[in-house]
């Protein structure tokens, strides 16, 4: 009675060979409990002779001789070698033993039944590594992390011959070189280094920590990870502790200050606004060429086209809109009063781990001309394998105005108003002089609190789930963030975000694929903010008794009514979801491949009223309109790579091969509703009487084939060599590919020996680094290679009711990549055990062949085409970081750091300038920043007349203004350079912690100079002026200790020479915008662990935060940077917040 | 050996993964980068590939001309109106306040002043370029999608709108750049070409186009004449030979017209609306885009309303009282208004006097001197309705012109009774008594006035002058014309273009 039992297994023959193959190649070791025979009741004997038989036979045999069934599959046994055996009344257990020991396979015997399996790993390795024991050389073991996770990768080195190998997947290695008094340097990114003698042991098992050192901590690069310490580039790394303590919406916003050399503008103070972003400065002559870095969210780039070339608009918002170099992102119809809509703004800053920004050409190169303004890499939280963990944030908080600007009371305004008159010996009467002779001179009306007295608040309610076991991790979390702007009639702002993230690793380690998914609603409410902080101080109430515009009581005190526009609702809601899957195989030890596919989408609606409300019921022709937009970005991208990682000499080498194929559409469309005669129907575009329409739509497809080598030998020298080879579909024919490269290099002079004992004890680490590389960029319009005959440039009108085409564009097909090459050079310093770390570095930005709009005659039927230019831009400039662990006492810390950069920018060449455009031409000077204005010369106030006096710098008795030649030449007398941008910026963050207690304090401070506020306007019609101003004008004949010209009525210029309307124009209204502004104010305290345990948390703490605490400054008016009184000012926010782990 | 077989294995592996990687990347690497062409607009070859998309940059052509983006342009009225303040036809009515209308008036036109490079010269070479790929790649392509007869047609369109473009730049600017290919590297540094070489070509575009144009314009159908056809450049050639002093080929040809399918509308009222039979050439608005229903001519020109219109006696009460004229002046006072030359220039009697020209009196109490502001009623919508369709269309050739020009033709060739003849059919129309047939000099005197008469206001008045040898002797007497410089015969090129384009040389008199 016996059965054999045999069964198909679903492994297919090609795998198991493979999987057997890998076995005998691979020296592992686990060193756990071996498997259990159960061995009862096997006594019975046998007897065979056989030779070179299958084992198949020999199975069917014993089968025979005893009462025990064997369970096995065919496939099992094709592996198994043949078998000699020769046994006389042998037991059947040492039949069995003396019958697999040798075999594949092993068993185990369950009631009568002998179950063959596969040897498992142990049994084989055991088998293995028993030979192997023998040698004195061997070390074997395992590296794992200080949770017991085996570390894939890490590095074991002995540390007398600095060679060594590393883990595999399993985090195993083997040692045959060893000694057995040699030491070993056990490392891996982002741990400690571990330093281990031997001491005659075979088997070492080793636990990293993390690092606690900042230059070994990990910062992300392009494709991959690396620490300060082994990097070649410059890369600026910001973690979530800062991103978090800041209450702002827009992430990007965070960044401000925290990185040298990387300016951060808000076009406006609209939430969500666009931001003039530059990375060490501007590169580009060409003001339709953003400045914008390449962003890349978990390896996703966010990127959009500016489709929309002229969309029909109100003239307010096409204001909002003119001359911006900066992406009009996801708001691509440019409706938005704020001229856009920042994509980041979208992104969640609680989901963010941490953020990266590339800078020099080693770091960037990879990215190729995407990155050729650098790049920001985002990297959202990732969950983390162990207990399941909740996170509940909740906090509120309130907005307010710094301060306000002190201007002059009703009675000052009318003494004010009537000095000018009699300045300008005109008697006020009540055509011209309406708002103090109609007005109503007892009331007074502080503007400024009228419109930014309000209390605006902030709400943010965050929670997430993670946890995972060591096969799969996961992390979900959803947040609420909502503001209330301060500005009294503004709507307001939200953003709801959910972000999902799962990793999973097959048992083996080998696969293991991340997928995260990030969406999120945003909703903004706009509107039009008058610029009513600078009316009379009699001036009229907004709104009449019924709540309505008070159109009728400005008519009759003469004034027009400067603030209809905030009835007229807008609203922009935009639907983003940004998702990313990224595989990785480990094909064997050292080779991984990876593919990363990303997706992005968004889609904004917007809508826009002009309610007939919102216009004065006498005017004639009165007409409601709507405006809708709706945009949708689309991006995806495709990323194969290989990367091959193994020990070589003395040294580590890394080889990435790979390449991108990434996709981008833009699609604006704009549909404007005319000739409502009812503010009832004007929410449906079906109830307009005229009806347009705009659309326009983009697209952009980039392909890339890169590789970099990476060789650090003996930690010493590393040398970082990219290449890529770029291809866009910007380009025409036999243009669109182009081959940049970057070599970057490093020394670690401080693990030289003879430089080591020469250096003083106190200082650690010293690392000089450098690179050089050439990136292209193609940042012109797409299609413009393309010939085009469409119907939008112009406008045209049917012709007889046949659709009207016209040549929309001058196509070029000859243009081609722009260069940029860029040079940097670095020392790195570290003090006191790395406790105090230095870096600074130079850079040196060339940019040439730059793509422009290149001007031509319009006898060619265009007046530019696009076209390389020899116009060549230089930036150069130092960058300084410093952190230091000034004290790390057992219940004291007390971190710091502190940043400064300095950038210098120069039209390096121009050939033929004097054939520019005008705008390049009479703005852009070879040798000068092409951030440079141009004024007069201020002279003070003439004492005689009061008037504003300027430098006649060409002697031809008048001081004019010419828009047709360069300035400051010919009869243009704007000569006094102004540099807009900062002499130097930077940031400074001291960090506290007493035991549960921390206090962050984080300082950003700017060398400047900017435009005075209210510079100009000194008595006319309903326009209030400061006390300031006031207090300084000219008065009487001969007065010298004026500041402010006398006060008139009409400043206009006088006989053709400047006036007083042109002191804005002049140096004299450039003063000194430099600031220190404490920007954030973070105290946290954490309930004691047990306490929290008490209510079943594991966590607890309290965070009160702030934001623009106070600002120092020599500026006179409400903010130096936002100088454009009566614009809106930067607000103050104070928030309290409750953060608990359960 | 186990090491080596181990090298090998893996290095197996890599250049796997790498073959795999780059044959997937590169298989028609190229091709991953190419992308949709633009959907709003389609590319030159496509554009030229079928009937109808061809048609449409024809189409294009004519809207170019007429409507444009919805502005003024060399041809729907911006030739008119500036060569008419350049000549002795118009004043402007706010002077000094509108720099630009008073800058014309007075002769004194400035190198910048945005009307010379905006209006013409802009327009113009942009309608140039759209016609130099029309009939470059129309000529060249073989494209079935366009039939044989189509191409010619278009070829012969594009062929006839480039003649006309150029025979207006010449006038205005003098020498210009003949820009006869689209290549930009050619035209990007062009010089300017003499004005008897522009001339020459204009003869060739249009004996070409003659020879190709259909008598009936199938696309557009006969009745409403607002395409090219074989009469139209017919009749530019017969104009285009009377500026050249080719007597007889100008007598030729306008006899062509002048027998062909037109004849004089009897009422002048009439002698503008769409499908007026006196039109060899009329240009048709685009409802939807300015000027809408109207013409630029009625739109620049014409008051809100016409005091004429005032009826029982209203008008003259008004008059009677400054505050009460100055409530409604805005709305009726033309922009632009009549010099007493040209008001005075009518024979009394002359129908076209009391048809086509209207006035708006102002009071003679002061600061009013009692003067009337004339203006031209040849069009007469002034207030535009969107949507709404045109009564009237841009009349860019004229038969009555025709008869002029033989008239004329034939005095110079010493026909006195037949350029008498000519005269006749105008002069009966307008209620008037025949010329008498003297000598010759009185004859081209009579002919020069008729012109003056029958077609002012229609961008004739300031070529005529020049091309007759008068426009110094004419305008130079003006008193608001003082001091006159001769210079103003021609406009000022762009300063831009010169800045551009270094090859160009600025006109006498200009600076660049």
């Amino acid at each position: 009675m016996y059965k054999i039992y045999t069964k198909k297994r679903c492994v297919p023959k090609k795998r198991a060979s493979k999987i057997f193959l890998i076995m005998r190649l691979t020296f592992a070791i686990l060193l756990l409990a071996l498997m259990q025979v159960s061995a009862t009741s096997l006594a019975q004997k046998i007897t065979m002779s056989k030779s070179n038989s299958t084992l198949k036979s020999v199975l069917a045999d014993l089968n025979k001789q005893s009462n025990y069934n064997f369970l096995y599959t065919d496939e099992l046994l094709q592996h198994a070698k043949s078998v000699d055996i020769n046994v006389k009344n042998v037991d059947f257990k040492d039949v069995l033993e003396r019958l697999f020991k040798e075999q594949p396979l092993t068993y185990t015997i369950e009631d009568r039944t002998v179950v063959i399996k596969e040897k498992g790993y142990l049994q084989r390795f055991k088998d293995n590594i028993a030979g192997l024991m023998k040698k004195p050389s061997l070390v074997t073991g395992i590296v794992t992390d200080a949770h017991g996770e085996a570390l894939n990768g890490a590095t074991v080195i002995i540390k007398r011959t600095h060679k060594g190998v590393n883990t595999d997947i399993h985090g195993t290695y083997v040692l045959t070189t060893a000694e057995t008094n040699d030491t070993l340097l056990v490392s891996f990114i982002g741990y400690k280094t571990a330093v281990i003698a031997i001491n005659s042991r075979l088997i070492i098992n080793i636990g990293l920590s993390e690092t606690t050192n900042p230059l070994d901590e990990i910062v992300v690069q392009a494709y991959g990870q690396t620490t300060t310490r082994a990097n070649t580039g410059n890369i600026s790394h910001i973690t979530k502790e800062d991103i978090e303590k800041q209450p702002v919406m827009d992430p990007l916003l965070t960044l401000q200050g925290r990185v040298p050399g990387l300016s951060i503008l808000r076009q406006n103070g609209y939430e969500g606004a666009p931001a003039l972003v530059e990375i060490r400065g501007r590169n580009s002559i060409n003001t339709n060429f953003s400045s914008d870095p390449l962003y890349i969210i978990d390896g996703v780039p966010q990127s959009s086209l500016n489709v929309m070339a002229n969309p029909i608009l109100s003239p307010v918002q096409n204001i909002a809109n003119s001359n911006s170099v900066t992406s009009r992102g996801l708001d691509q119809t440019g409706m938005s009063f704020a001229g856009g809509q920042n994509p980041l703004f979208s992104l969640n800053p609680s989901d963010i781990e941490s953020v990266d920004v590339l800078k020099d050409a080693d770091a960037t190169a990879i990215y190729g001309s995407r990155g050729a303004n650098g790049v920001i890499i985002i990297t959202t939280k990732k969950g983390i394998a162990g207990a399941d963990q909740v996170h509940v944030g909740v906090t509120q908080g309130i907005q307010a105005v710094t301060r306000y600007w002190k201007m002059l009371n009703t009675d000052q305004y009318v003494a004010m108003r009537k000095e000018a008159f009699a300045n300008d010996k005109i008697t006020p009467t009540a055509s011209n002089a309406a708002d103090i002779l109609l007005g109503d001179n007892s009331r007074y009306t502080d503007w400024q609190k009228y419109v930014y007295g309000n209390t605006g608040t902030w709400t943010n309610v965050q929670a997430s789930l993670s946890g995972g076991s060591p096969q799969t991790t996961y992390r979900l979390s959803g947040g609420y963030n909502g503001s209330k702007s301060i500005t009294t009639l503004s709507g307001q702002n939200l953003r709801a975000s959910l972000e999902s993230n799962l990793s999973v690793h097959s048992k083996n380690q080998k696969f293991n694929l991340s997928f995260t998914t990030n969406y999120s609603y945003t909703l903004l409410n706009q509107v039009a903010i008058p610029g009513v902080a600078t009316l009379a101080p009699n001036a009229p109430d907004l709104f009449d008794a019924a709540g309505n515009l008070n159109f009728a009581r400005y008519r009759t005190a003469g004034l027009s009514y400067p603030a209809a526009q905030v009835i007229n609702p807008y609203s922009s809601k935009t639907n983003y979801l940004t998702s990313n899957i990224n595989f990785n195989y480990n094909i064997i030890k050292g080779l991984v491949f990876r593919l990363n596919l990303g997706y992005n989408t968004s889609t904004n609606n917007q809508e826009q009223f002009q309610y007939l409300a919102s216009i004065d019921p006498t005017a004639a022709n009165r007409q409601g309109s709507a405006n809708y937009g709706t945009s949708n970005n689309l991006n995806w991208l495709v990323e194969p790579q290989v990367e091959y990682n193994r020990l070589i000499g003395k040294g580590s080498l890394d080889v990435l091969f790979g390449g991108t194929d990434q996709y981008n559409s833009s699609r604006a469309l704009l549909t404007n509703g005319g000739g409502y005669k009812t503010d009832a129907l004007i929410h449906s575009i079906t109830n307009a009487t005229t009806i347009r329409s705009t659309d326009a739509f983009g697209q952009y497809r980039y392909i890339g084939f890169f590789g970099r080598i990476n060789y650090a030998w003996d930690n010493k020298y590393i040398v970082n060599l990219n290449g890529r080879r770029d291809g866009s579909s910007r380009f025409g024919p036999g243009n669109q590919f182009g081959n940049f490269g970057s070599v970057g290099l490093a020394w670690l002079a401080s693990e030289e020996k003879w430089l080591r004992n020469a250096l003083p004890k106190a200082i650690s680490f010293v690392k000089f680094r450098g690179s050089y590389g050439i990136t292209g960029s193609d940042g012109v319009t797409d299609y413009a290679y393309l010939s085009q005959w469409g119907n939008s440039s112009p406008p045209l009108g049917d012709y007889n009711k046949n659709i009207a085409l016209s040549a929309q564009i001058l196509d070029n097909a000859d243009f081609h990549w722009q260069v940029n090459k860029k040079l940097e050079g670095a020392l790195d310093l570290a003090f006191f055990e790395d406790r105090v770390s230095v870096e600074a570095a130079y850079y040196r930005n060339r940019c040439d062949n730059q793509l422009i709009a290149y001007p031509l005659s319009e006898i060619t039927g265009f007046n530019s085409v696009v076209a390389n230019s020899g116009a060549a831009v230089q930036n150069s400039g130092w960058e300084f970081q410093a952190n230091a662990q000034i004290i790390k006492g057992k219940s004291f810390s007390w971190n710091s750091n502190f940043n400064i950069s300095f950038n210098n920018n120069i039209l390096l060449a121009y050939p033929n300038i004097q054939f520019a455009p005008p705008y390049y031409l009479t703005r852009f000077k070879v040798g000068a920043s092409l951030d440079d204005i141009y004024v007069y010369h201020y002279d003070g106030v003439d004492p005689q007349t009061g008037h504003y006096k300027y430098t006649d710098y060409n002697h031809d008795g008048k001081v004019t203004a010419s828009e047709s030649v360069p300035r400051g030449t010919g009869n243009d007398d704007r000569y006094y350079v102004i540099s807009t941008k900062p002499k130097y910026s930077g940031g400074m963050n001291q960090q506290f912690t007493y035991k549960n207690l921390s206090l962050t304090a984080f300082f950003t401070f700017v060398k400047q100079i900017g435009q005075s506020a209210l510079a100009s306007n000194n008595g006319v019609s309903n326009f209030n002026i400061s006390l300031d101003q006031y207090n300084n004008r000219w008065t009487t004949p001969g007065q010298t200790n004026a500041t402010v010209a006398k006060l008139t009525t009409n400043p206009v210029s006088l006989n053709g020479t400047a006036g007083d309307n042109s002191f804005t124009e002049s140096s004299g209204s450039y003063v000194d915008a430099s600031y220190i502004r404490l920007q954030t104010v973070a105290l946290q305290y954490s309930l004691p662990k047990a306490w929290a345990a008490k209510i079943k948390m594991s966590n607890l703490s309290l965070n009160a935060n702030a934001q623009n605490i106070f600002v120092i400054t020599p500026y006179k008016g409400l903010d130096p940077e936002v100088r454009n009184f009566p614009g809106m000012p930067p607000t103050r926010t104070i928030t309290l917040g409750l953060s608990a782990n359960l | 050996m186990k090491l080596h077989n181990k090298i090998y294995r893996r290095s197996g592996w890599v250049v796997l993964c790498l073959a795999v990687l780059i044959g997937v990347l590169s298989s028609g690497c190229r091709k991953l980068i190419e992308i949709d062409n633009p959907q709003s607009s389609v590319t030159t070859t496509e554009a030229f590939s079928t009937n109808a998309l061809a048609g449409s940059v024809i189409a294009g052509l004519y809207s170019q001309l007429m409507s444009n983006s919805g502005a003024l342009v060399f041809s729907n009225g911006g030739t008119m109106l500036y060569s008419g303040l350049s000549a002795d036809e118009f004043l402007n009515v706010d002077g000094t306040v509108d720099p630009i209308g008073y800058q014309f008036a007075t002769s004194k036109v400035q190198s910048l002043n945005g009307v010379t490079e905006g209006v013409m010269w802009r327009p113009a070479y942009k309608l140039i370029y759209n016609c130099n790929v029309a009939i470059q790649t129309l000529s060249a392509s073989q494209s079935a999608g366009v039939s044989a007869s189509n191409r010619a047609q278009f070829i012969a369109e594009a062929k006839f709108i480039r003649a006309y473009t150029y025979f207006h730049l010449v006038n205005l600017f003098g020498d210009v750049p003949l820009v006869l290919t689209p290549d930009l590297y050619i035209n990007k540094s062009m010089a300017r070409t003499p004005q008897a070489q522009v001339y020459d070509q204009v003869e060739k575009d249009l004996l070409d186009a003659q020879s190709a144009l259909p008598t009936t314009n199938t696309i557009s159908g006969n009745a409403s004449r607002i395409r090219a056809s074989k009469w139209a450049a017919t009749a530019m050639l017969a104009r285009l030979y009377l500026y050249q002093k080719k007597w007889q080929q100008a007598k030729d040809q306008s006899t062509t017209v002048i027998s062909g399918p037109f004849s004089l509308v009897s009422n002048l009222a009439n002698v503008f609306n769409q499908k007026s039979t006196e039109a060899v050439l009329q240009l048709r608005q685009d409802s939807t885009i300015a000027p809408y229903n109207g013409t630029w001519d009625g739109n620049n020109i014409l008051p809100l309303f016409s005091w004429d219109d005032l009826t029982g006696g209203a008008g003259a009460f008004y008059l009677t009282d400054v505050s009460l004229y100055n409530s409604l002046a805005p709305y009726a006072t033309p922009k632009y208004y009549f010099t007493p030359q040209m008001a005075n220039a009518f024979e009394s009697g002359d129908a076209r006097y009391t048809t086509w020209v209207r006035g708006t009196p102002t009071p003679s109490i002061a600061p009013y001197t009692g003067i009337t502001y004339y203006y031209p009623y040849k069009y007469n919508i002034s207030v535009f309705n969107t949507g709404t369709s045109p009564t009237q269309y841009y009349m860019a050739l004229r038969l009555a012109e025709q008869y002029l020009i033989r008239a004329e033709a034939r005095a110079q060739l010493g026909d006195l009774p037949g350029a008498a003849a000519d005269l006749k059919p105008l002069r009966t129309r307008a209620k008037l008594a025949d010329v008498p047939v003297t000598t010759q000099d009185n004859m081209l005197i009579a002919i020069a006035h008729e012109r003056q008469v029958e077609l002012f206001a229609e961008g004739h008045r300031f070529f005529d002058l020049k091309r007759t040898g008068k426009a110094n002797s004419v305008l130079g007497a003006m008193a608001t014309k003082q001091p006159w410089d001769p210079n103003q015969l021609l406009y000022p090129l762009p300063p831009n273009d010169i800045t551009n384009n270094p090859a160009l040389i600025q006109n006498p008199g200009y600076t660049n």
